[in-house]
């Protein structure tokens, strides 16, 4: 039977280029290590390019096993959380291109970005000004909020973006100035 | 009264960051599915025909055939428990069914002979190979060392001394 490639404790510290290399030789265990650091983020960008929670899962989902089944042709050009966006980027795209538009309803929006466990006096405010961010990103063209949310939020470089996108970093600028610019606007208005 | 363009700036950097250091409460309740759904998940896999004639010399007509995963997880198995390296990449060579050749990339730990650390894998990997394979085991098995590691290589369980067996 394989032995785990790393121990528990040093898969959870590895960098994702080793915990990678170990899940390409068919440690899962690393793998799962993965999956639990980028599953959050993955995630919560494919919730807001999607706007609907079973299909972020299912695109989650898709892209983890697309990359455990590729890792083996994985090259290494991208770093592994860029590689993992783009596959779940891929994936949500092929999802929206077969699929009707359906607007998002102010209820998911809701959903969406209330915290299950909030506590209504400390959390109202963070929790409004979430729903307020949310609402002003579905306003947006699904290129510009997912240029904004790669890079505002996840902390990605345009460079990086741009991969993820299967774009150009002057698009990438270019698509994420209107996004700041535009969401600027909306969230004058809150409060 | 309406914020000025910088406060909303601030508030948009503010709401990103809020957005960003919370994990998505969806998360947590669909992170087992995930996890199952990968743990499901097979890879394209070849079969590698493995002689037995040794272990039935009259029965010519069974084969036994292993997955190459299996064979490469196998290896991995076996190149974690030994001492200073660590295996980076393992490509079986196949001609049909038949493995003809591995090639095998580790990281060494620093200040170690690098030739006969190289050797050493080498040999056990020949014999495991001949175990799990028969006759059918590849002669060819080429060793690159292409990283070095400058601290001890630390592994998961107990550990093999790196000597030629």
């Amino acid at each position: 039977m394989p032995m785990p490639h790393l121990g528990r404790h040093e898969s959870t510290r590895a960098p994702d280029a080793v915990l990678a290399r170990s899940a390409a030789l068919g440690d899962r265990d690393a793998f799962a290590v993965l999956v639990a650091r980028h599953g959050p983020a993955l995630y919560r960008y494919a919730v807001r390019v999607l706007g609907d929670h079973g299909d972020a899962q299912d695109v989650v989902q898709d892209a983890f096993v697309a990359a455990w089944r590729d890792l083996d042709r994985y090259a290494g050009r991208s770093s592994v959380r860029t590689w993992l966006f783009a596959l779940t980027a891929h994936k949500a795209s092929d999802l929206r291109r077969r699929r009707r538009p359906v607007p998002v309803s102010p209820e998911q929006l809701q959903r969406r970005a209330a915290p299950h466990d909030a506590e209504p006096h400390e959390q109202a405010t963070h929790v409004e000004l979430l729903l307020a961010l949310d609402e002003a990103l579905s306003t947006l063209p699904v290129r510009q909020r997912a240029c904004w949310l790669l890079i505002d939020v996840e902390g990605l470089t345009r460079v990086e973006a741009a991969q993820v996108l299967h774009t150009t970093p002057d698009v990438v600028r270019g698509l994420l100035q209107r996004a700041r610019r535009t969401l600027r606007e909306r969230m004058q208005s809150w409060r | 009264m309406a914020m000025t363009p910088s406060e909303a700036e601030d508030l948009l950097h503010q709401a990103a960051g809020r957005l960003r250091d919370r994990t998505p409460p969806a998360w947590i309740d669909i992170s087992s599915t995930v996890h199952s759904a990968v743990r499901a998940a097979t890879r394209h896999s070849w079969p590698v025909l493995a002689d037995t004639t040794d272990l039935h010399p009259r029965d010519q007509q069974g084969r036994v055939y292993l997955s190459d995963q299996v064979i490469k997880a196998s290896l991995r198995a076996l190149l974690d428990h030994l001492e200073h390296c660590q295996p980076r990449r393992i490509d079986l060579t196949l001609d049909g069914q038949v493995c003809t050749g591995v090639d095998i990339e580790i990281a060494a730990a620093y200040g170690h002979h690098l030739p006969s650390l190289a050797e050493a894998v080498r040999t056990h990997v020949t014999i495991h190979l001949s175990h799990l394979l028969g006759a059918t085991a590849p002669s060819a098995i080429h060793v690159r060392v292409s990283d070095l590691t400058e601290h001890p290589i630390r592994h998961a369980g107990r550990t093999r001394r790196l000597h030629a067996p």
